[in-house]
């Protein structure tokens, strides 16, 4: 007996599949109970993967099947979507089976009602408008005859599965095959040895989800370019907040075992936030996120959040525009990385504009036609986690600004209208600095260098208000008249050293900057009672700025950064007349 | 006195679907026995239908058709609606984003699920206004304009299959005498009584296409 199989419903003679297993091969009724269609989570894709679960370990010389399978709505060509998944289905093991719809239509008229008819100018695929066994014996003879090769790169060729669904279903698509092809090129690469829960759930959706199947087999996942454990680490370390309504579809246990787990990366804290965005308002959600976010160095956010985000077409509208808005109203300096599938360029620009430091995308399936895709995404998440990580000073050093802005905005304005026009000098310098701040970027290290000699600047305008040259060849500081000393500092194990009062020795003997700010810590301002440190520290940054203004540095140091910042905070604390 | 309950509890969505936005939901609004309750008030009838509570037959309505947002129900819901489906033929209409193929069944009573995109499309309103004057309106016109060719192809292929099967007078309940039954069904729904004639009307109606 012949080695063939008849998928059919009960709208087929029982009569014609009992002439059909005595002579051909072996049936198998397909049927959907209506208890089955009143399943919460009832799919036709799901019911066919069961079905040719079935059937896996079998192997057919040829598959007959009606190309209407559904009881009642032909137009459903429930047949040929039943041939797609036997083309599609990578476990069963007539991929490349031939199979003979039974329809009395042709399949020109089959392809005016349904796109599914493209599967029919496919090869190894065949019709017949007869329902007799002779016909069928015939078909098989002649089906065998004929050369097999290549029928699923012809197939792949031919047809074309559309998604179904609106957009929520598609960016919820592109969130899973995102995740899966993330999770399998690092399985690939055997850096990690496991499959998390989320991602078995999703892999059971794709394994039977017909648009899943074609996208598999359309591109499946290559380690094209050996992703290798190096390619993940992380030269940089910090702490990262996760933001993702869906976050708990895969991505948080991706991220955990690409930053936390200790497998390849350990960051100094990592916590992921967003699953319970279903149950808040839109104002919650912004508060709560921008409260949580002021506690980490990295943001890495998504952009749409509710479903709400899905229908909302002004960027500026969408919770992860607000939130991002948010966290850079807080502290500009908060690294901030957009993790979305949206590829619209207006949306980018409006994150851009709003300071977003970086955008990571989800792989929609559209992006998978180029191989080397998921190995760039990935390997674009570290350098962009690792070059967030380089600025997290950033942050600091923002928290350090609004310090100085908090010194020198004074509500009660003074009645000297000198020292108000030094306070307008401050401020304006200060915007300066914050201005800078933001532009911090290692790869252009005059950036470095903007940012101290906006200090610099802002102090120096301390010594143009505050120092008063006497008529007795001496100097003094501010309102007070304090006289100010001439202190050095011994270079060899430093030590400060005051050699009394600063008295004129000649025309060119002028109190450095130094000097003058160290008269301003130690004396006027008394910053502190052994202030040592500070006062060494304003030494060394006096000598940096004069080497790079007239000798050799090319640049100064996020160091030094750091240093003039703590400096020109510590000036403004206890700012007098 | 409402026929047809119309569960969807987002405006935003049905705009968002329906091809000509606003128009269309005002246009469904002017359906005199459709009832479309507002996002409180379809969150209240909802939960009746899940607690199995909800009343069919009232003072102020007699529900011919259910259109609901699959994924409000639960399973409760679900074969709640099927329950009282099955005693009297009310008509249900399932949609949601997250179904992927049409399923329509006639097994005791008439159900269809669809995706909303499909649910939402210009067959939408003309079938609203059909089925509001006349409850036998097929609910497969949802899905398909051409939804008649979808019988005269079922009626081609149970006629061929009749063909083949055997005729046993002693049992009435074999796929002979149902068949024969089923296809008596088609020819009232169509208008048509003759195999042949169906033929011609399905090569000629798909040449329209």
């Amino acid at each position: 007996m012949m080695n063939s199989l008849l998928l059919y419903n009960n709208n087929i003679s029982p009569d014609f599949v009992q002439d059909f297993k005595d002579s051909i091969g072996e049936t198998k009724l397909f049927s959907i109970t209506n208890q089955t269609l009143a399943k919460e989570d009832y799919s036709f894709d799901s019911v066919a993967s069961e079905f040719l679960k079935t059937l896996l370990d079998k192997k057919y010389e040829v598959i007959f099947i009606p190309i209407n399978l559904s009881i009642d709505n032909y137009l459903e060509f429930s047949g040929l979507r039943i041939g797609y998944h036997i083309r599609l289905t990578n476990e069963f093991n007539n991929q490349e089976t031939p199979i003979v719809f039974i329809a009395r239509e042709s399949a020109f008229e089959i392809n005016k009602l349904s796109f599914f008819g493209a599967i029919l100018s496919c090869p190894q695929i065949y019709m017949t408008d007869k329902l007799e066994i002779d016909v069928f014996k015939k078909q098989i003879e002649f089906i065998q005859s004929t050369s097999k090769a290549n029928v699923l790169k012809g197939f792949l060729d031919r047809i074309h599965i559309k998604p179904s669904g609106n957009y929520t279903t598609h960016h919820s698509i592109a969130n899973e095959w995102s995740i899966m092809r993330w999770f399998k090129t690092i399985l690939k690469s055997e850096i990690i040895d496991y499959t998390p829960d989320e991602i078995e759930s999703i892999e059971s959706k794709i394994n039977s989800n017909l648009y899943y199947k074609y996208l598999t087999c359309k591109f499946p996942i290559n380690n094209v370019n050996g992703l290798t454990v190096e390619d993940l680490k992380l030269k940089f370390n910090g702490k990262i907040l996760y933001i993702d309504d869906e976050k708990d579809k895969g991505w948080n246990e991706l991220f955990c075992a690409l930053f936390y787990d200790d497998l390849i990366n350990k960051v100094e804290d990592y916590e992921s936030f967003g699953s319970e965005f279903k149950e808040l308002e839109k104002d919650e959600i912004i508060n709560l996120s921008v409260n949580k976010a002021k506690d980490f160095d990295l943001v890495i956010l998504d952009f749409r959040l509710t479903e709400d985000d899905f229908y909302e077409s002004d960027p500026k509208k969408i919770n992860g525009y607000k939130i991002l808005e948010g966290i850079k109203a807080h502290n500009k300096g908060i690294q901030v990385v957009i993790f979305s599938a949206t590829n619209k360029v207006w949306n980018l620009q409006a994150l851009q504009d709003a300071g977003a430091d970086g955008f990571i995308i989800k792989e929609s399936p559209e992006n998978s036609t180029d191989a080397k895709f998921t190995f760039e995404s990935i390997t674009n998440l570290i350098k962009t986690i690792d070059k967030c990580f380089s600025l997290k000073i950033k942050k600091e050093l923002v928290e350090l600004h609004k310090s100085i802005l908090k010194n020198i905005l004074v509500d009660d304005i003074d009645e000297n209208p000198r020292y108000n026009f030094f306070l307008k000098g401050l401020l304006k310098q200060a915007s300066v600095i914050e201005k800078s701040i933001v532009l911090i970027d290692f790869n252009h290290p005059i950036s470095l260098d903007i940012t101290f000699l906006s200090c610099y600047n802002f102090l120096e305008q301390f010594r143009d208000y505050y120092l008063i040259e006497g008529r007795d060849f001496r100097y003094y500081l501010g309102f007070e008249e304090l006289p100010l000393n001439r202190i050095t500092i011994q270079k060899k194990s430093p030590r400060i050293l005051s050699n009394g009062e600063f008295i004129k020795n000649g025309r060119n003997d002028n109190p450095s900057w130094f000097q003058v700010m160290a008269g301003l810590f130690i004396d006027y301002f008394n910053l502190s009672s052994a202030p040592f440190n500070e006062v060494v520290d304003l030494h060394n940054m006096s000598t940096s700025r004069n080497r790079y203004i007239h000798e050799d540095k090319s640049s100064f140091t996020i160091d030094e950064i750091r240093i003039i910042m703590t400096l020109t905070e510590l000036a403004t604390r206890n700012l007098k007349e | 006195m409402y026929n047809i309950l119309f569960l969807e509890d987002r405006t935003d969505r049905q705009l968002l679907f329906l091809p000509n936005g606003v128009d269309d939901l005002s246009l469904i609004k002017t359906i005199g026995n459709l009832y479309m309750p507002d996002p409180n008030g379809c969150k209240q009838i909802v939960e009746e239908i899940n607690k199995q509570k909800y009343i069919f037959k009232s003072i102020d309505r007699d529900i011919k058709l259910v259109i609901v947002h699959r994924t409000l129900l639960k399973n409760s819901g679900i074969s709640f609606l099927n329950q009282f489906a099955k005693n009297t033929q009310l008509k249900l209409v399932f949609f949601s984003g997250g179904i992927s193929q049409v399923q329509y069944n006639i097994d005791g009573f008439e159900q269809i699920f669809l995706n909303s995109t499909e649910f939402y499309s210009e067959l939408l309103i003309p079938f609203l206004f059909n089925f509001s004057s006349d409850f036998s309106t097929s609910i497969l016109g949802l899905f398909h304009k051409n939804w008649r060719l979808s019988y005269m192809m079922l009626y081609r292929q149970l006629s061929q299959n009749l063909k083949v099967s055997k005729v046993d007078e002693s049992d009435p309940y074999t796929f002979y005498y149902s068949t024969k039954e089923r296809l008596k069904q088609i020819e009232s729904i169509l208008g048509v009584s003759d195999e042949e004639e169906i033929d011609k009307l399905f090569k000629k109606s798909i040449l329209t296409i």
